[in-house]
């Protein structure tokens, strides 16, 4: 890890390399969309008045960081209405005290327990990068290419597991790559489930989890439920 | 396309939220169903996405509902790679970091997408930054499982606020930490070696951002290795 004087030095070098001013302000195109935005904001006062004071999304959606999938986009939903998390593949890891993982913990723990939302579905989507990269994986990691993203990916590999089961062996790789999306989406939920704060309400009837596939490819939007059911006692 | 004038209109909002009530999925069908109508007029953009993604821009932004930066930007599919955790943190660097969503991400954003841009885009009233504001230095109120553990990645925005601005209301000290927060994820995005390495080549810049719902502005401010305080207000 870097001491706080390498960094120091580092920086300066780079004040004198890299010279910041860019040619053309990227910015500017983001201004002008934030202008267009501002007058819907001061045309909605009333909607924008009550979410300056709290949010009551009933959603929480959990969705790749791929550019084309933007879950608020993609399902038309207004400001308000969902709370979002993203992150390469829409992974969520299984509750662990000594995980690294806190970041998908702690945005579901405030959703579910201080939002209260009412609807948890996580979207997978079609030619996803994330997936594509843990089903090209080797088991003896010898084609490793990135400090941290197989790190992470590996999150999804019960779901490669149990694709490469699934799909015949001579299939098209595209019906593997869905197929594994699918499946992660499917681990995902259950590893959602494994959370106490999830599954208390769950069983309550309180909180539904539902999964969700983004073709884009052939301009499909599938959905499921995960249906958690503890039946009645039966005396033996 | 998701811009203003296709936006639903505020009393359609309230009449969809009850539509919510007795049917959420019918509410996310509508939704889509709109979207569909309005992208595959482009075919040129769903063929080009299809095949894949080269999108300008990382943003690093807050799960708040109210602040979805696609939404707020007006950005299309296709511009925007979008990491979202509460605070919109970023943890620094380090051998450790192995399972890490922010550092995965900006490794896959900015190495193998090569954006031209990494925003951390802050926001008002922001639940997490008060978390941590309000976070005992015994650690005697701790409320729950996973958040403080979160938001304690970025303790030292929140020290260096509540020095500064020592007897300043609660309410101020948390805006000045929310603006605090994006400066410090950019300082942590700085410490990746494949970020420093994209900057010194000129191929990445790093910006900060905020979104105040309260007042309605965007400031945004270009990381400026030599001056950190260059600010231009969108009013």
């Amino acid at each position: 890890m870097e001491s706080v004087d390498n960094m120091q030095e580092k920086l300066e070098e780079l004040s004198l390399e890299a010279n910041v001013a860019c040619p053309v302000d990227p910015f500017e195109k983001m201004r002008k969309a934030f202008e267009e935005f501002k007058a819907y904001f001061k045309k909605e006062k009333e909607l924008f008045d009550a979410l300056a004071q709290s949010q009551h999304p009933k959603w929480m959606i959990i969705a790749c960081s791929d550019s084309r999938v933007d879950p608020a986009l993609v399902l038309g939903l207004e400001l308000g209405e969902a709370f979002i998390l993203r992150n390469i593949a829409s992974l969520i890891p299984p509750h662990s005290k000594q995980s690294g993982h806190k970041s998908g913990a702690s945005a579901i723990e405030y959703a579910v327990e201080h939002l209260k939302v009412e609807h948890i579905m996580i979207v997978g989507h079609s030619r996803c990068g994330g997936i594509k990269a843990l089903l090209e994986m080797k088991e003896d990691g010898s084609n490793r290419f990135s400090e941290y993203i197989e790190d992470w990916i590996q999150i999804a590999q019960p779901a490669s597991e149990i694709a490469k089961a699934k799909v015949p062996h001579d299939s098209p790789f595209e019906e593997l790559w869905t197929c594994c999306v699918k499946e992660s989406v499917n681990l995902s939920l259950r590893n959602c489930m494994s959370y106490p704060f999830v599954k208390i309400p769950m069983e309550k009837g309180l909180l539904t989890l539902h999964g969700a596939y983004f073709d884009f490819v052939n301009g499909a939007f599938d959905v499921w439920k995960l249906k958690c059911k503890i039946d009645e006692h039966q005396s033996l | 396309m998701h811009n203003a004038e296709s936006r639903t209109p505020a009393a359609s909002v309230s009449a969809v939220a009850t539509e919510v009530q007795t049917s959420p999925l019918e509410r996310l069908k509508t939704g889509y169903l709109k979207f569909k109508e309005n992208y595959v007029k482009d075919q040129n953009l769903v063929s080009s996405l299809a095949e894949g993604q080269a999108p300008p821009y990382m943003i690093i932004a807050c799960c708040d509902s109210r602040v979805d930066p696609c939404t707020v930007l007006n950005l299309p599919p296709g511009e925007a790679f979008v990491l979202r955790n509460i605070g919109n943190m970023v943890p620094a660097y380090s051998a450790q970091s192995a399972c890490s969503s922010a550092a995965s991400a900006i490794e896959y954003a900015v190495l193998h997408l090569k954006v031209k841009h990494l925003v951390v885009m802050g926001h008002s009233r922001c639940g997490a930054v008060k978390a941590l504001m309000g976070i005992e230095d015994d650690g005697s109120n701790r409320f729950s499982e996973f958040i403080e553990d979160w938001v304690l990645i970025l303790k030292n925005a929140s020290k260096k606020v509540k020095s500064i601005h020592k007897v300043a209301p609660f309410a101020e000290q948390c805006t000045a930490c929310e603006k605090e927060v994006v400066n410090a994820s950019l300082w942590n995005c700085l410490s990746y070696p494949f970020v420093r390495e994209k900057m010194a080549s000129g191929d990445l810049t790093l910006h900060g951002g905020y979104y105040d719902f309260v007042s309605n502005a965007f400031e945004s401010w270009t990381l400026d290795l030599s001056c950190l305080n260059d600010v231009d207000k969108v009013q």
